[in-house]
């Protein structure tokens, strides 16, 4: 998994727990790589589970709830950093249905080793229908993400279903585009 | 939730070290990074320095090879121009004399053999002309020296050329020139008048019945003024080209792989010569029905006014026009062919073997015209020009024309850079020589007064344009003319004569003061032609050409004289 995930959860975890709270959760945690990560880096998924359960324990906030809250935190970081990202584009729909053609392909040249998730999708005019599979289950972030996206662009489309896989590694979203 | 302080201070140095970590695998991740931009960065360095090596090498290669084929190409151009002067030698003998038989008194079928025999000289000199002009364009050594043309008179003249053929195959030769055509545009004009020549020479070939027209037309650019398209048609009703040799026609080297079929070079010449002059040419044609070749050059229009008004024309010369002319050339058979052609002319000449016994009779006597052949033993013809133009000014002024078996341009610029006032080419026509006699300073003068003295007689009214007195003088202008017009006839008279032998005596004072006497008179009397000329005579006093230009201002007193001399008489009698 890339790092920039890892450090923008230690960021969150530290802004909203606190550092102390953040460290202790860590520490508890017992991640390998003790929580150093960096954005540029390359690191197991399994720790962010670990941290998110720990997080979860700690603060007693539903881990639902903390996913949501870190998807949002994400979304705004890659907002501020990856600005060129968001040229013309003017909702959730156009937003989510340039991940795999666009903005991965772009992830790609930089970092070649990185694994990516599949963003496939099927545009009828009413709705988009978002195919998401990865060979790590993280379903989850992927559909919180997906809300974080809807709601930076105004709530103007809605996500009407989402089926998620047993294994939690893909998932159909059906976002209803608005008609304006 | 409160923490004590060791925990907290515990805390916090995990923090720290966390950060420290974190940081310390970015900066690691980051030379990973930088090592690894660095390594692609040499590849793709070493890569470009390959290619710009191999370009060099590619590069050095062609140049080698392209040195290698234009010394080749040199060499030919070379052998041919050597060839063709080989060539062309004894061809004049052959064109000179078999013109000169022509004109005795010969049995028919003798005139016929002649008259073959002089056609299919002319056609090897075309073939030569021609294989010379593409080796002279392939070689890049054939330029183009624009000059104002009248584009009434060079197709008139075109047409008149061709229309005694046309009349003896039956056919009608029509020129239609569009209304908008300037007067003057700027050509080469001999190269404009092969492109034309060829062309309907072509169509008069290929036509056995109906019309040959040829159509000029010229489109003024809308944006830049001055400048347009010229466009001309040649149009005919002739055998016409199958589509499949429409692509080859203005191909020279196809053209001569099937001489059977073959139109010869002309058209590959067009082409070339076309392009040379930055157009275009293109045929449109339909078996059985006919051929429409067209050619477009961009032109530059001439105003009107800077115009200088134009000799002559090209028509043989008048047998009144007498030169006296000196001929250097040792080949006894150009000798003969030359002196029978100027006699053709009504002209005779002194010839001489070389250069050498050219500047001796020149020592002791004057000619309207030096013709100087350029190879020649004892002293050649550039040899003798450096003397003639070296000697003293009665020598040098000499009107002197190079007579040379090679017709390249460079050759003929070379000589003229040298000091030639004209170049002619061997073999050598009867209207070549006769228009190169016409731009002898001395024969023009003679030509132009003789033609003037020609219009007076057929003309029977007045030619004075009394407008000047007039302005002058209102109501009162016979009463003043009639007054003042006699004194000038006499003083002018009088003094005409002092300049003349002023002239002949090379007194430059003297030559200054009287034309500048006689100018002012003129100027008086509102002819402001022959007060011009007076003036230029005054400005160049010492000039060797004061000869020539007394002959002109003597024509054009004759005119005024003659004019003032009806008007007083009319005025007499009124």
């Amino acid at each position: 998994m890339k790092g920039i995930i890892l450090s923008e959860f230690v960021e969150f975890l530290e802004s909203s727990l606190g550092p102390d709270q953040a460290q202790i959760v860590i520490d508890k945690s017992g991640v390998g790589s003790g929580g150093a990560y960096s954005r540029v880096g390359h690191y197991d998924y399994q720790e962010l589970i670990q941290l998110l359960t720990h997080a979860a324990a700690e603060s007693e906030i539903e881990a639902s709830e903390l996913v949501n809250k870190f998807s949002q935190h994400l979304f705004m970081v890659f907002r501020r950093d990856y600005s060129v990202f968001f040229e013309g584009v003017d909702s959730a729909a156009h937003m989510l249905s340039q991940i795999d053609n666009h903005i991965h392909v772009e992830v790609k040249k930089l970092y070649p080793d990185a694994e990516l998730p599949k963003f496939e999708y099927t545009n009828t005019g009413e709705s988009l229908v978002l195919d998401y599979s990865s060979p790590r289950p993280l379903a989850a972030v992927a559909k919180a993400l997906v809300m974080a996206c809807i709601q930076y662009f105004g709530d103007k489309e809605k996500l009407v279903s989402s089926e998620i896989s047993e294994d939690q590694c893909s998932a159909k979203f059906v976002i209803a585009v608005s008609s304006n | 939730m409160t923490l004590d302080l060791e925990t907290q201070l515990k805390l916090a140095d995990s923090r720290t070290k966390r950060l420290k970590a974190a940081r310390d695998e970015a900066e690691r991740l980051l030379e990973q990074k930088s090592r690894e931009l660095y390594a692609a960065n040499s590849e793709l360095e070493s890569i470009q320095r390959g290619l710009e090596d191999d370009i060099k090498l590619a590069t050095h290669e062609l140049s080698v090879s392209n040195q290698r084929l234009q010394k080749a190409l040199d060499e030919r151009s070379t052998f041919i121009g050597q060839m063709s002067h080989e060539v062309r030698t004894p061809l004049n003998a052959i064109v000179g004399l078999s013109e000169i038989l022509l004109t005795t008194d010969l049995q028919e079928t003798q005139l016929d053999y002649v008259d073959t025999m002089s056609s299919a000289a002319r056609a090897l000199i075309v073939l030569l002309n021609d294989m010379l002009d593409i080796t002279k364009i392939e070689a890049g050594k054939l330029e183009i020296h624009l000059e104002p043309v009248e584009t009434k008179r060079i197709h008139q003249n075109i047409i008149s050329m061709f229309k005694i053929e046309a009349e003896s195959k039956g056919l009608s030769l029509e020129m239609n020139l569009d209304s908008d055509m300037p007067n003057y545009i700027r050509l080469d004009k001999g190269r404009y008048k092969q492109i034309v020549n060829n062309l309907v020479s072509n169509a008069l070939k290929n036509t056995h019945e109906g019309v040959i027209k040829l159509y000029v037309s010229y489109r003024r650019n809308a944006v830049s003024e001055g400048i347009g398209m010229l466009s001309v048609q040649v149009i005919d009703t002739g055998v016409g080209i199958p589509e499949d040799q429409l692509k080859k026609i203005f191909n020279a080297y196809e053209q001569l792989g099937s001489p059977d079929k073959g139109v010869g070079l002309g058209l590959a010449i067009c082409s070339q010569l076309c392009s040379l002059m930055q157009g275009s040419i293109s045929c449109e044609s339909i078996v059985g029905e006919g051929s429409v070749f067209e050619f477009s050059l961009p032109a530059e229009e001439v105003n009107d006014a800077i115009i200088e008004p134009a000799s002559n024309g090209s028509e043989v010369q008048s047998e009144s026009a007498k030169i006296s002319i000196l001929v250097a050339e040792d080949n006894p058979t150009n000798q003969k062919v030359l002196s029978a052609q100027l006699a053709q002319l009504g002209l005779t000449a002194e010839i001489v073997d070389n250069g050498l016994l050219a500047i001796e009779k020149l020592q002791s006597q004057s000619y309207d015209l030096v013709l100087l052949d350029i190879l020649m033993p004892v002293m050649d013809g550039e040899e003798t020009l450096k003397t003639i133009r070296q000697s003293d000014d009665r020598i040098a002024g000499h009107y002197c024309v190079a007579l040379t078996a090679s017709s390249y341009q460079d050759q003929r610029n070379r000589l003229l850079g040298l000091g030639f006032d004209g170049f002619l080419s061997k073999p050598l026509g009867l209207t070549e020589l006769a228009d190169a006699l016409e731009k002898v300073p001395a024969s023009r003068v003679k030509i132009e007064s003789s033609s003037i003295t020609g219009e007076m007689q057929t003309i029977d009214i007045a030619l004075f344009d009394p407008s000047y007195f007039k302005a002058q003088f209102g109501d009162a202008w016979e009463m003043v003319f009639a007054e003042i017009a006699p004194t000038f006839l006499e003083h002018s008279r009088k003094h005409l004569k002092q300049l003349k032998a002023a002239i002949s005596d090379n007194k430059v004072d003297h030559i200054n003061k009287i034309s500048h006497s006689i100018k002012g008179g003129a100027a008086s009397m509102g002819q402001t032609s022959l007060a011009e000329k007076l003036a230029e005579l005054e400005a160049n006093s010492d000039s060797p050409l004061a000869h020539d230009w007394i002959e002109s201002i003597e024509a054009e007193w004759s005119e005024v004289e003659s004019q003032l001399q009806i008007e007083l008489d009319r005025i007499h009698q009124g």
